[in-house]
């Protein structure tokens, strides 16, 4: 008798956990059909608990404009499993921004896909000044398995990347400015050496903080 | 930030000019002031009167491309010899002349004109 599963294409069909086996001896021959059973367990073990390793991806690092509304995205780089049919679960850590209105740019991250999108809703330039902040975000993979909770440690590995903000005011694409009205003055002058006065009414930016 | 960028002075001829800006300050930044005074060396210099315009950009710094906007600034300046305050001729005095002589010369005093600077043709009949 050879018993024989193969990872790749029974692993997610059949549990691993202890079979038994009942094998029947059939005298063929007797008019009486004499038939004894035989009794044995298979323990059929999870190759995902552990598995032989989880390697990590590179990830790039990526920019960022504090003013792009578009979520743009990042997605990143599957890690590698061995066997490749253990699961794995994405979790990230991110460093925080700091001094502004908020502390971090990801949107959200969706591990199925392993997509990663931007906004920053802080409405302020605290990314940018008074020195250009970056974030690390730090992706880790932990192995798992198929079937119930794992009897071994998980094995895991974990790269970073940075995402470093770019300042808006610098790209005509996010900044606008805007005219004022302003009070010019009227009254002529005649090169008397009478001084003519103007006082200027600041144009605006948007964002606000580019001016 | 903002930064203002000054280009040139447009004359009412749309030619530019440049005006002596010794006594002309422009502090956009700091007061948002611009305080203009012209002389008569202005006007003899070569401005005139009309509508001149002050000719701005203004940009928000490093932005690449470029990102301005314009900032015109006008300055109504009155011709001071169109027409002048006044202008005074001469008292002349009546010459004789005996047609016989070779020649008279007379030379009558000028016509004063207010401003002094303005021009004065003079011509007879």
């Amino acid at each position: 008798m050879t018993i024989k599963f193969d990872g790749t294409t029974d692993y997610n069909n059949i549990e691993p956990t202890v079979y038994r086996i009942i094998v029947k001896g059939l005298a063929t021959k007797s008019t009486s059909q004499i038939e004894k059973f035989a009794t044995f367990t298979v323990t059929l073990s999870d190759i995902c608990d552990p598995p032989v390793s989880v390697t990590k991806a590179s990830l790039i690092d990526q920019t960022f404009n504090i003013e792009d509304t578009s979520l743009p995205t990042y997605v990143h780089e599957a890690f590698t499993v061995s066997p490749t049919v253990c699961p794995l679960t994405y979790t990230y850590t991110e460093t925080a921004i700091v001094n502004s209105l908020a502390t971090t740019a990801i949107a959200f991250y969706d591990e199925q896909t392993k997509t990663f999108r931007w906004l920053y809703n802080g409405d302020d330039d605290g990314p940018i000044r008074p020195s250009i902040q970056k974030q690390t975000i730090t992706v880790t993979a932990t192995s798992g398995t198929k079937w119930g909770t794992l009897a071994a440690p998980p094995r895991a590995a974990s790269d970073a990347f940075d995402l470093t903000f770019l300042d808006p005011c610098l790209d005509k694409d996010y900044t606008t400015i805007q005219a004022t009205t302003q009070n010019f003055p009227t009254a002529p002058n005649s090169f008397d050496g009478v001084a003519t006065a103007f006082t200027y009414t600041a144009y605006t930016t948007s964002p606000t903080y580019c001016a | 930030m903002l930064t203002y960028n000054y280009e040139f002075l447009l004359a009412p001829d749309q030619t530019t000019v440049a005006p002596n800006n010794n006594d002309n300050s422009f502090d956009f930044d700091g007061a948002k002031t611009m305080s203009t005074t012209y002389s008569s060396s202005d006007y003899t210099g070569g401005m005139s009167g009309g509508l001149f315009t002050y000719k701005y950009f203004v940009c928000i710094s490093g932005s690449s491309p470029p990102n301005c906007v314009g900032l015109d600034i006008p300055q109504l300046m009155v011709d001071p010899c169109n027409p002048p305050t006044s202008i005074v001729q001469p008292a002349l005095t009546n010459q004789e002349y005996t047609i016989v002589d070779l020649e008279l010369s007379y030379t009558h005093d000028d016509y004063t004109v207010d401003p002094a600077y303005c021009d004065v043709a003079v011509t007879y009949t």
